[in-house]
């Protein structure tokens, strides 16, 4: 690592992702550096989503249309509201930051993003909506620390 | 930004590496740079525990001393590496502590494993250098 030129800010609209957005910001600005943000929407979310819209039988083959439709729903919900959310604690940079949906499994894809696209350094909230709720580390952002191939940020 | 950060390093060349990263971060963000060392043999007795911090400190200053790093922001520790990290992050008011993770498992739930320990535990921020 010599510099940090890409800060990659998964957010999943929690206060801790939020929070962690604060903090990737004001790394930004003092580095000049770009920033990402990454909603992954989780497959299984998509899916169970897609299932109760319409009552696919449990063991039934997946109804393709319904679950294009629960994406692009889920895609726009993200786009209207989560990651202007987190663009906006991000605080004012010089450039804008690219604001990327995809779906997947989130830390898998996470860490995807971050290898095919330079990213120096992941900043994300040590807690985002899953798990138990300051006990321990969340699972995302423990597989992502796990798993990354650049710096991780936990941020509490 | 972080005004304090707290640096975890074994005395081995994986230290220095972490060292290294650590280094240039707290550069990048302007901080002050300490470092912890934790040597875990808690159930040795106090003289071989002596014994050993004596032996591991004069390598633990040969790892800090090309970075500039005052032996007064450096501090040696016996107990749990991930309990020592935790504590002197405290105790120093650090705002992020850094430390690398040369498993090839990484930060795993597995009991033990001090990135997962310092990742629960601690108060502040943690960064974790791949090594």
């Amino acid at each position: 690592m010599t510099d940090i030129s890409h800060i990659l800010v998964p957010t999943d609209g929690s206060d801790g992702a939020l929070h962690a957005a604060e903090l990737a910001g004001n790394f930004a600005r003092s580095l000049g550096a770009k920033v990402t943000l990454l909603y992954v929407q989780d497959d299984a979310h998509i899916l169970s989503n897609a299932w109760a819209a319409s009552n696919l039988p449990v063991d039934g083959e997946e109804d393709s249309s319904s679950v294009e439709r629960v994406r692009s729903s889920l895609e726009k919900h993200a786009h209207e509201n989560e990651l202007p959310a987190t663009a906006e604690a991000l605080g004012k940079l010089a450039k804008e930051p690219d604001s990327i949906v995809t779906w997947g499994h989130s830390s898998e894809e996470i860490c995807r993003y971050a290898t095919n696209h330079n990213v120096d350094l992941i900043v994300i909230g040590s807690h985002g909506r899953s798990g138990l709720k300051r006990a321990f580390l969340g699972s995302v952002s423990q597989a992502v620390a796990n798993q990354a191939s650049c710096p991780v940020t936990l941020v509490k | 930004m972080y005004k304090t950060i707290l640096c975890a390093i074994e005395a081995s060349p994986e230290g220095k590496k972490v060292l290294t990263q650590a280094s240039k971060l707290a550069e990048l963000y302007g901080s002050e740079l300490m470092v912890v060392s934790a040597i875990p043999y808690t159930l040795l007795p106090s003289n071989l525990q002596k014994k050993l911090k004596d032996e591991i400190s004069p390598l633990i200053e040969k790892i800090i001393a090309p970075f500039g790093i005052p032996r007064k922001n450096c501090y040696i520790k016996i107990g749990k590496p991930y309990a020592v990290i935790c504590k002197e992050a405290g105790r120093r008011k650090a705002d992020l502590i850094i430390l690398g993770t040369h498993s090839k498992k990484g930060l795993q739930s597995a009991v033990g494993s001090t990135a997962t320990g310092v990742a629960n535990n601690a108060r502040c921020d943690v960064t974790l250098f791949r090594l």
